[in-house]
């Protein structure tokens, strides 16, 4: 058996490409069961999101495997022969899944998202049944990496959006920013998704003004915030703690002036503005007061190009980091390639002893019956202990010892059905 | 059979080195965030106050009386309470941003000490009173308060500095926000100055005690101006909102205050009060 791994991915890909092969839980779902009603593969799982679907399976002939899965994953959405899905077998398919869930074969490096799509594709697996134990143990063991790599490193420090780092700075000022109140002047697309980032780290009351008033209560009622008005500016600058502005005004819509008077106000609490708009709508001059914290694009996009560029510093950390774990599944995983030759072999030796007892039975009476038992098993143990130390050790990476451990199976006819109890680490 | 007072000489060598290597591997860390330093910061932190502990717990046993008749004696053991202090709030938070900054100041006060030790069984008489204990004990623990406040007023300040400037390098990365740095600022504040009060009002008993009136020295006017000061920056943060840069300086100002009490002072005194 040999993972291989088939997909394309925002590598290979463009977005209408992607789109056309995103499976929703219910598709993916479905997919999996038919792979494992139609016995196309023995486990598999599959991993869609917005910038990659990739299915993980467990094929006897990789070559035919991979064929297989094109065309029952991919086929009918795309045509399978355009060269934009790629595939790997062995051990680079594990190295694959290892570095996906450490975020280096991400769109953005080391974004924290793919661990929780990681997870939720094991979780459909699990409902569609298509995992076994070599599988299980290596999404596991993956996602536990994924969470090692982000802990052990810098690879998900820092934000790297617009909005995530408006978060990141209101934070390095208040802490949790749990129950602090925000201000959203202007209601484009920008300033939407930071402030759907301030809500989601807690942000309450957030409050939205604009010059069409329409607009702000709209956008009031998709994200659950209160309209003010927006010659009321100064006073709401007074209540919140944050203020997010984005208008397309094309000169400073807030002065030293007005913030001033909202400072003192606010008896010289922190006040954090956060002015993502180009031209600027907070004047440079506010820098000068007392407690008041203002960033624009240019300091926004400065600590993103810094995240990011420490992020790529961190790749040979977390590719050695990946390195030692796919040593290890493979340690773990030949260790599961004897086991099963150990235990058929046993079983074998065993229904040929049990037959042969039962065909002389009728020359043993009493006490020879029950000696004979005694003999033939310590003998059968005998004969097999030299070979069970020799192939205990056997991995799958190495080329010799798979080939004898299939010399065995062949010579002994250990795939005939004495062997079935042993397969269920293989095949679900 | 080994030497008591040998190893006592020995716990007090050692704990300025162990303090030396902690420091290291802090700023290591802090620069860096080198695995290796990672692992070796707890247990070098560890060690270097269980060893200031026991040199502590052995001079006591050795010498009959607990280090707290010199003033090195003292800083050493203002240096040993802002290690203790730091060891837990390092366990409480697992961050070591403040680390590097609070661990110098501790490494300071110990080489201090070591430079000047008396290993010997000399207490004066004035000193042996339990009131003497209680008022040495509270001022002890609350210039390690002071201490601390100090450090997150200058961590404060150096993030606020940075963030008003928009460099957002080390400083920005690893410490903790601004909001975390003033509150711990204040509960530091808080305590120094009710562990202050403490030792002012029971060093004025034991005064009155062993001489009949309060006798005024430099040291005790500096004392008196720093709880003065420090009452000052808590009633001006309850009541007008001082916090933030206001607060982290004055924890400056009153730590100035405390340091000239602790070091200058002694030009003008051979210990820490004027008892003839």
């Amino acid at each position: 058996m040999s993972l291989v791994v088939l997909g394309l991915s925002h590598h290979t890909a463009p977005v209408e490409v992607r789109e056309r092969v995103a499976f929703t839980p219910d598709e993916a779902l479905a997919t999996l069961r038919r792979l494992k009603s139609e016995q196309a593969v023995g486990q598999a799982l599959l991993l869609s999101t917005c910038n990659r679907t990739e299915i993980y399976a467990l094929a006897h002939e990789p070559k035919a495997g991979v064929e297989r899965l094109r065309d029952a994953v991919f086929g009918g959405r795309l045509d399978t022969a355009n060269g934009l899905i790629y595939a790997h077998v062995g051990e680079l398919a594990v190295r694959h899944l290892y570095r996906v869930a450490c975020g280096l074969d991400s769109m953005v490096l080391g974004e924290h998202e793919i661990l929780g799509q990681v997870k939720d594709a094991y979780d459909i697996a699990v409902k569609a049944e298509s995992l076994g134990s070599v599988l299980h143990r290596l999404v596991h063991s993956a996602v536990h990496a994924g969470k090692r790599a982000r802990r052990d490193t810098e690879i998900g420090a820092g934000a790297v959006s617009v909005a995530s780092t408006a978060v990141e700075l209101a934070e390095k000022v208040f802490g949790k920013l749990t129950t602090r109140p925000a201000l959203l002047v202007g209601a484009g697309e920008n300033g939407k998704l930071c402030a759907q980032h301030l809500l989601g780290h807690g942000v309450e009351p957030l409050f939205i003004a604009n010059r069409t008033l329409a607009r702000a209560e709209a956008l009031a009622s998709e994200l659950g915030g209160e309209v003010v008005a927006f010659d009321e500016l100064g006073a709401a600058m007074a209540k919140v703690d944050i203020v997010v502005t984005t208008t397309g005004a094309p000169e400073p819509i807030l002065g030293a002036d007005a913030v001033k008077l909202a400072m003192r106000d606010r008896q010289g609490r922190e006040l954090v503005l956060i002015d993502i708009a180009v031209p600027r709508d907070v004047a440079p001059d506010v820098d000068e007061l007392y407690n008041v914290f203002r960033f624009d694009i240019d300091a926004l996009h400065g600590i993103v190009a810094q995240n990011l560029s420490r992020r790529q510093a961190e790749v040979p950390r977390v590719e050695e980091l990946v390195q030692g774990e796919v040593t290890s599944f493979m340690r773990w995983w030949a260790s599961l390639d004897a086991g099963p030759v150990i235990r058929d072999l046993h079983a074998r030796f065993e229904s040929i002893r049990a037959a042969e007892i039962a065909k002389h039975g009728k020359r043993f009476t009493g006490d020879n019956r029950e000696q004979a038992e005694v003999f033939s098993r310590a003998l059968v143990q005998r004969l097999l202990t030299g070979v069970t130390q020799e192939i205990k050790g056997y991995r799958l990476d190495n080329p010799a010892h798979r080939e004898r451990l299939a010399v065995l199976r062949h010579v002994f006819g250990l795939d005939a059905p004495v062997a079935q109890d042993a397969s269920d680490h293989d095949d679900t | 059979m080994v030497d008591s007072a040998a190893l006592t000489q020995l716990f007090l060598v050692a704990t300025p080195v162990l303090y030396f290597l902690a420091v290291g591997v802090h700023i290591l860390v802090f620069a860096s965030d080198v695995p290796w330093a990672r692992r070796l910061v707890r247990p070098l932190l560890v060690s270097a106050v269980v060893v200031n502990g026991a040199y502590l717990v052995a001079f006591t046993a050795v010498f009959e009386h607990i280090p707290l008749v010199t003033p090195p004696q003292v800083v050493g053991a203002v240096g040993f309470a802002l290690a203790a202090v730091y060891l837990w709030i390092e366990s409480r938070t697992h961050t070591t941003a403040s680390g590097p900054f609070v661990l110098t100041l501790v490494l300071v006060c110990q080489v201090l000490n070591t430079a000047q030790p008396r290993l010997d069984h000399y207490v004066p008489d004035l000193l042996r009173s339990k009131l003497f204990s209680v008022h040495v004990s509270a001022a002890v623990l609350g210039y390690s308060a002071f201490a601390l406040a100090a450090v997150y007023g200058l961590l404060y300040l150096l993030l606020y500095h940075r963030m008003r400037d928009k460099s957002f390098g080390l400083v920005f990365r690893r410490l903790p926000p601004l909001e975390t740095l003033d509150r711990m600022n204040y509960y530091a504040t808080s305590v120094g100055f009710a562990l202050l009060s403490v030792a002012v009002a029971v060093g004025g008993v034991w005064s009155v005690v062993a001489f009949d009136s309060v006798r005024f020295d430099v040291k005790i006017v500096t004392a008196l101006v720093t709880w003065a000061l420090y009452g000052l920056a808590i009633f001006g943060r309850r009541f007008h909102g001082w916090r933030g840069t206001r607060l982290a300086y004055s924890s400056l100002v009153g730590f100035a205050v405390v340091l000239f009490s602790m070091f200058a002072v002694n030009y003008f005194l051979t210990s820490f009060h004027l008892f003839t």
